[in-house]
């Protein structure tokens, strides 16, 4: 009933009387009472109960348990000494029951005792376990399994490379929201927006080098993972090769993740590289068709300008991370749900049955496993934050110049091996000689072929195939296709499907091997080292006054300036400096004058492949100066290299002289 | 390695990773000054290098400036910051770098004609690509910084600063008189050239050129190249009359500036006949 | 183990209650009605137990992680916080010599956009008013012919020195601490904790406004 009783009803009040002038005696109107005539009657407050005791009522419908339960050894209490005693031990009671199921709730399953265990160590007290009642009711606990399998845990089985590549993208994810707080994707304000998160805001170097060293990592990471999987055999069909499929998947977009952040800066490093990678795009056969619409969707335009920037922020930000969210979903939710992380296939093949029952003893998720994940978090979290302070910074080279592509500008590192087939080291010259042959052959039985001529070599598109064929088709196919191509190996050679890999699965081993080599050999001809980029002057120049700094081919390492800028304003002192004097380095040098003597030294070697008769790589009759003046005296020094050789040699204009000049200001900081 | 010790390691981990912050947060403020102060000196280092690039044909290496082309930049009326005199005589509300910026970026529709007797005929080009230009925004503020960067100045003003005046109003002299004008007899002596060869070294070379052949350092930029005085099909059909014109009164729309309140009269003469010598045309 | 314990620590005026396993089929939540309303002895032990090595380290861990968060959050928030540096509204604003910024005590107030202020000079001194009006936040504006502030939105007025005259205004006008520097920068004075108008110490003391601290207005009667 309502809190206004509309019945009239003659009760009196706690056994007494009405008093005489409409009011009760407990002091309060008596509501029997009509108040005035006519009308009256919709107004008035008729109940049968007296103020304290409808309030005392409500109490008792609405009041929470607790209060409820101890109201009747509240009445208790008012009697005797006793009942004050049990009312006592009664509220001990209900205050233990609401904390236990405050617990609860806050624990999803497990009351104050059982957390208590589950700190502990100790087993869980309720039953049913209620650490699996976490597992029901808690959405985060929900994600993941309630027990494993014993040996599935090894660390030395998995290095928790899965849950480490999750790890890195949630690291990436939090420090690049963070970044962005301070960050717009216009050409006129990037570079400047990242100048001042590096210069302006406190701890924002912190998060760029954070979200660099967690790029690079992921990376890394990632690639182990995928190579532990390959190798422990548990990419098996029926149910693992569908989880393999959406690893490959996954790397592929880690790729591009990593790709379409790096143009962000908008620096020249990251524009060129871009362009790089764009470009081969460009090449997809057919070219005219998806090449050129695939790059011109991507860029926003001919080459890459602010609807570049745009559309590669708008992919980095949301589009490529929305899509990686939902594939790690779908391929954490096979692993945790259908198949399970793998055994160590030496237990779960083991002859002994004993073995194999051991292998798949459970262990509970909660307390011990979550522990150690949150172990190899904190190990994880402090080396990338302890090498992000103290070693390693995001580079910023130069604000991007869509006119000037800088020396030595390569793909990113991970982009290297494209970049190595590219360069075609191997098909092209093998081709080449091929038809050579054929060309002699043909001659000797009387076809006149003129000398140049070529047969095989004009059918053979070195870009398209080896820019664009193998590594975007044929390597990925491979990749995606491994589950399958592992099947039919088996078939093919009629043995049992194991998972051991030293005893059964020795053809894995071997292409393990072999692919590892092809890579390391393809990554190392991408970068500069290998084959002639620039006239040897300026390559000299590169070496000791580098354009921008140069990232070297592999992860993790800061890049460099050169020793001349690495040294520091301070120690160059002016003056013109001839190389010559400086061959034979003295122990009493400084600094500055080993640089000096290391500058002749390459000077000299390049004259000596010249003498030798390597004419591409090297110079006749090399010398060279150095000079160095104050150009400002508010600290801007003029640095110009300069290089000189017999002109006319090389080449009929050849005037014999390279300069390679580098202003640098008292402040800069190169380290 | 039990779980007690894996707890353990955890904390350190944990409780090292926070160190790790704290330790970085108090050094930061410092950190940020030495940057801001890098990436200030970076800025200038780029404006150097397209100093090199675009600018010193007119402005000279070291901002000193080139007659007849451009003004000097590195001098103390304009980059003495707190005075701001050259600012104040020319009614600039602003600030001197934003003067500077907008000089380059949008550049000058007409010739400077804020120093007297100098005309600097060639207009300051448009720099910025908002208004057409070749340079980037970045670039236009790494010049502004660099040229800052030579304060407080070394060079002197040019000349005092004058209200500007109307353009070159000089009337005709009529051939006659110019004749008469010449105060010594033709063929001119040796001592004539070599005045007039000192003459044209301090003046006329950096457009001109050191060989007469109007290959001079200046030129390149130029509206139209500089008279060549050793191409004597071309000089021929210059005469006397004419060439003095030219000396005295400039020809603006080409960039050739004015000498006739630079030079007196009779040195004029003097370089005209230098300039004449390769081609021997001194005959009126 | 855990029954002994039980035993041994049993509550004396708890009446004896059966370990009874709660109902199993009810999904987790409270444990209400079933059985008694206290712990189970098993439960109590574990109440009462002591706290093991590796249950401290737990805590620790737990405690670290904490810890580890909040600094982390405090790192981000000195990331984000905005940071005003002179010349922005929000830092400090150096407006000239005392002579050439501030008008005569019988001329108008000068208004200054960028600092967002009036400079009022009264017979008591200088004052730099928030040129926003104390009530809902309009720009106020100088009436030369009232001779006082008057805001459009409400109709609030206040006199040269700020104080407040009529309208749905709730307090005085805001004013911005300034102060007086000499030609190398020294103090040389600044406005008290009152936000009274401060007196000009000479015609070149250079006049600072520092538009990060605002003293509220007296609210009138």
């Amino acid at each position: 009933m309502g809190l206004f009783n509309r019945e009239v009803k003659k009760k009196t009040v706690n056994g007494k009387g009405n008093g005489q002038d409409g009011h009760g005696t407990n002091g309060h109107a008596d509501e029997s009472v009509p108040v005035n005539g006519e009308g009256a009657e919709l107004f008035e407050v008729k109940t049968a109960q007296t103020l304290p005791e409808r309030i005392g009522e409500v109490a008792r419908e609405k009041s929470p348990h607790a209060i409820k339960a101890l109201i009747p050894w509240l009445d208790k209490a008012r009697s005797s000494p006793e009942g004050r005693a049990e009312f006592i031990e009664k509220t001990k009671e209900v205050a233990w029951l609401q904390a236990d199921n405050t617990v609860r709730a806050v624990t999803a399953g497990m009351g104050i005792a059982d957390t208590r265990a589950f700190f502990r160590g100790d087993p869980p007290i309720e039953k049913p376990n209620p650490r699996y009642k976490v597992h029901v009711n808690a959405f985060f606990a929900h994600l993941r399994p309630k027990y494993y399998e014993k040996s599935s845990t090894k660390f030395s089985h998995t290095f928790g490379l899965g849950y480490l590549s999750v790890y890195m993208f949630l690291l990436e994810t939090i420090t690049g929201v963070i970044l962005m707080v301070f960050y717009t994707p216009s050409d006129r304000r990037a570079y400047e927006d990242i100048v001042k998160i590096m210069s302006a805001i406190p701890y924002g170097q912190l998060m760029r080098d954070l979200h660099r060293v967690g790029a690079e990592l992921m990376v890394l990471i990632v690639v182990l993972h995928m190579t532990r999987v390959f190798l422990t055999g548990s990419f098996k069909p029926p149910a693992r090769g569908f989880t393999w499929m959406t690893g490959v998947v996954l790397l592929i977009l880690t790729f591009a993740l990593s790709f379409s952040g790096y143009l962000l800066p908008w620096d020249q490093l990251a524009y060129w590289a871009v362009t790089i990678g764009t470009s081969m795009a460009k090449s997809v056969p057919p070219k005219e068709i998806v090449g050129y619409f695939s790059n011109l969707i991507m860029r926003g335009g001919d080459t890459i300008n602010q609807n570049g920037l745009l559309r590669f922020y708008l992919m980095h930000v949301f589009a490529l991370p929305a899509i990686t969210l939902i594939l790690i979903s779908v391929h954490y939710y096979r692993v945790a749900r259908s198949h399970g992380i793998s055994i160590p296939a030496s237990e779960e093949e083991s002859p002994d049955p004993a073995v194999r029952k051991a292998a798949k003893e459970r262990v509970d998720y909660l307390p011990e496993l979550f522990t150690r994940e949150l172990l190899w978090a904190a190990i994880a979290t402090f080396g990338v934050v302890a090498y992000s302070a103290f070693v390693f910074h995001a580079p910023l080279q130069e604000h991007s110049n869509p006119l000037h592509t800088p020396l030595h500008t390569t793909a990113p590192w991970y982009f290297l091996w494209i970049q190595g087939l590219l360069k075609d080291a191997f098909v092209l010259p093998t081709l080449r000689a091929l038809d050579q042959s054929l060309i002699a052959v043909a001659n000797t039985f009387g076809a006149n072929m003129p000398p140049g001529s070529t047969i095989i070599i004009p059918f053979y598109d070195s870009p398209a195939w080896m820019g664009v064929i193998i590594p975007t088709m044929i390597i990925p196919a491979l990749f995606f296709g491994v589950p399958y191509i592992n099947e039919w190996w088996e078939k093919f050679w009629g043995s049992k499907p194991s998972r051991q890999l030293l005893k059964n699965r020795k053809g894995t081993v071997v292409v393990a091997i072999l692919s590892t080599i092809f890579m390391m050999v393809i990554w190392y001809q991408g970068t500069p080292f290998y084959g002639v980029t620039a006239p040897p002057a300026v390559e000299i120049g590169q070496v000791f006054l580098p354009e921008e700094g140069v990232l070297p081919p592999v992860p993790l390492v800061p890049d460099d300036w050169g020793p001349i800028r690495r040294l520091g304003y301070q120690n160059l002192p002016d003056g013109t400096y001839d190389l010559a004097e400086y061959e034979t380095p003295k122990a009493t040098y400084t600094e500055f004058e080993r640089i000096l003597s290391a500058m002749q030294q390459e000077i000299q070697k390049r004259g000596q492949l010249w003498d030798e008769g390597d004419k591409v790589h090297g110079l006749p009759n090399p010398s060279g100066t150095l000079t160095i003046e104050q150009w400002q005296a508010n600290g801007l020094k003029r640095i110009d290299f300069q290089i000189n050789w017999e002109p006319g040699v090389i080449a009929a204009s050849d005037n014999g002289q390279y300069n390679r000049v580098v202003y640098l200001h008292q402040d800069a900081i190169y380290k | 390695m039990s779980v007690q010790f894996k707890i353990l390691i955890g904390i350190l981990f944990t409780v090292a990773t926070i160190v790790v912050l704290v330790v970085y947060g108090i050094n930061e403020n410092n950190r940020m000054a030495e940057y801001q102060k890098s990436f200030a000196g970076r800025s200038i280092q780029a404006g150097a290098e397209y100093f090199e690039t675009y600018c010193i044909t007119c402005h000279g290496e070291h901002g000193e400036g080139i007659v007849g082309k451009g003004p000097p930049l590195n001098r103390k009326d304009l980059l003495d910051l707190k005075a701001t005199p050259y600012l104040k005589a020319i009614n600039w509300n602003g600030t001197t770098a934003d003067f500077l910026r907008n000089t380059i970026a949008a550049g000058r529709p007409q010739f400077s004609k804020y120093y007297e007797g100098e005309n600097y005929p060639q207009h300051m080009p448009t720099w910025s690509q908002d208004y057409g230009g070749p340079l980037r925004p970045d670039q236009v503020n790494a010049l502004v910084d660099f040229i800052l960067n030579w304060a407080p100045g070394q060079y002197e003003p040019i000349v005092a600063i004058v209200t500007p005046t109307p353009g070159p109003t000089a009337t005709p002299i009529p051939p006659e008189e110019i004749l008469k004008a010449i105060p010594f007899p033709m063929p001119p002596s040796d001592a004539v050239i070599a005045q007039g060869k000192d003459i044209y070294t301090a003046n006329c070379q950096p457009c001109h050129g050191v060989n007469r052949d109007g290959k001079g350092p200046g030129a390149a930029g130029s509206i139209k190249p500089p008279r060549n005085f050793t191409d004597c099909e071309v000089m021929k059909t210059i005469d006397l009359v004419r060439h003095h014109n030219s000396v005295v009164n400039g020809i603006p729309q080409n960039g050739m500036p004015a000498w006739g309140k630079k030079l007196t009269d009779e040195q004029i003469w003097q370089v005209i006949m230098y300039e004449r010598q390769p081609c021997n045309l001194f005959t009126p | 183990m855990a029954e002994g314990q039980a035993a041994a620590v049993a509550p004396k005026a708890v009446p004896a209650k059966p370990a009874v396993a709660p109902a199993a089929a009810k999904p987790a939540g409270h444990k209400e009605e079933a059985k008694g309303v206290g712990p189970t002895p098993a439960e109590q032990a574990m109440i009462q137990a002591p706290v093991t090595r590796r249950e401290f380290l737990n805590y620790a861990f737990l405690g670290s992680l904490g810890i580890f968060f909040v600094v982390f959050g405090g790192a981000f928030f000195v990331f984000a916080l905005p940071r005003f540096g002179a010349g922005e509204f929000g830092g400090l604003f150096t407006l000239g010599a005392a002579g050439d910024v501030i008008p005569p005590t019988d001329a108008a107030p000068k208004p200054n956009t960028a600092a967002r202020t009036w400079i009022s000079n009264t017979d008591k001194g200088v004052l730099a008013l928030y040129n926003v009006c104390v009530h809902l936040g309009c720009l106020y504006a100088w009436q030369p012919v009232t001779n006082r502030f008057e805001c459009p939105c409400h109709g609030s007025k206040y006199q040269k020195d700020g104080t407040y005259i009529e309208g749905p205004a709730p307090r005085s006008l805001d004013r911005f601490v300034i102060r007086f520097t000499d030609a190398n920068g020294k103090v040389l004075a600044e406005t008290d904790a009152q936000g009274d108008p401060l007196p000009i110490p000479s015609p070149d003391a250079v006049l600072v406004v520092d538009t990060g601290k605002i003293i509220l207005g007296h609210t009138h009667g």
